[in-house]
């Protein structure tokens, strides 16, 4: 649901908002009515009306605390932010280096951390805010070769989980999604074997789209969802287990 | 912009008194530069201090353009805690913000 008429339009935060799902969710913040700010490691090479980009890596505080400034003094407030930022490695547990596991965890956990709190601290002042964060269904499965990457994804669940409860009563929910794979460079990194697995361990065996997450978003974002807050919702179904 | 340490205790208390006025609309307790803030006898609870630290670094930033993180390991591990009191606060943020003219990125405080 988009803003009403005649209201300021809201402002948005993406993360790794420069390709796949974070490229998505911009557009999709955009045809609502968003004000979109994006941020990634690198540059966008794309532009668009409503949309401004800004280079941070999520997994560095001052970085983040920048970030933050920026959207403060350009629009005064922050409405939804998207924790989409995250990088993946598929290793055996006993071939993963601890530097992956490091990398994962900063960029995953921390980075989800740094931003969804400065977002909380500017959210509280208007008594309202949408903080979303990513998880997979790569958790429920328990999927071999993804231990780094899934440990750093229930971390992020828990995170959200008892962040939820704390910033309840600043009009702050905090949910996650859990998507089945989507066609993205971070999927496309994975052997299609492990992809096939993936897939044919969910219900709803197929491949995600940006539109099954689109309808989530639509769901934790709208104004009466305010009592659905600490949910992690899984798309493609009950693990096939 | 700089500032001088007895304006922010000034405008940190002010800030505590609407705190204190929020979270207890009658029998609030008033607010001066030695108010605990911390332990049994805090003029605020856990989270409404929270809260008003929030604020205070949001005020820094704003209203002085001052950059400074005030919960930290620092701090924490202090022996003393710089969130006793506003004045504790005001000098802990006078040494965060390093001396006047100091070329940092950010505005001072001084003395």
């Amino acid at each position: 649901m988009g803003p009403k008429v005649n209201e300021p339009k809201p402002v948005a935060l993406v993360t790794g908002a420069r390709k796949g799902i974070g490229r998505s969710a911009v557009g999709y913040l955009l045809d609502r009515g968003y004000q979109v700010v994006g941020c990634s490691r690198r540059d966008a090479d794309w532009e668009a009306d409503g949309f401004s980009h800004v280079r941070a890596d999520v997994a560095d505080e001052s970085q983040v605390r920048t970030l933050f400034r920026t959207i403060r003094q350009r629009y005064g407030r922050l409405d939804v932010a998207i924790n989409n930022a995250a990088v993946t490695s598929m290793n055996h547990v006993l071939l993963t280096p601890a530097a992956s596991m490091a990398k994962m965890m900063n960029t995953n956990v921390v980075g989800t951390f740094l931003v969804s709190r400065e977002a909380a601290k500017l959210m509280r002042r208007r008594r309202f805010g949408r903080i979303v964060n990513f998880s997979s269904m790569a958790v429920p499965l328990r999927l071999a070769g993804q231990s780094a990457y899934v440990a750093s994804k229930a971390s992020v669940e828990s995170l959200s989980q008892v962040m939820a409860r704390e910033v309840a009563d600043y009009g702050i929910t905090v949910n996650v999604i859990g998507p089945s794979p989507i066609d993205t460079d971070m999927t496309r990194g994975l052997p299609p074997d492990k992809l096939e697995e993936l897939v044919g361990a969910l219900s709803i065996g197929r491949m995600g789209t940006f539109a099954d997450v689109a309808n989530i978003l639509d769901f934790f974002l709208r104004p009466e969802s305010d009592a659905v807050t600490g949910q992690v919702l899984y798309l493609g179904g009950i693990p096939n287990v | 912009m700089g500032m001088q340490r007895h304006e922010l205790i000034e405008r940190l208390t002010g800030l505590l008194a609407e705190a204190i006025e929020e979270e207890s609309s009658h029998d609030a307790r008033p607010a001066s530069p030695d108010s605990p803030l911390l332990g049994s006898n805090a003029v605020l609870t856990s989270l409404r201090l929270v809260t008003f630290i929030t604020d205070c670094e949001s005020i820094l930033e704003e209203e002085y353009e001052i950059h400074v993180t005030l919960v930290s390991e620092d701090a924490f591990s202090r022996r003393k805690s710089p969130f006793r009191t506003i004045e504790a606060l005001a000098d802990y943020i006078v040494e965060l913000s390093g001396p006047p003219g100091d070329g940092a990125a950010h505005s001072a405080v001084s003395e």
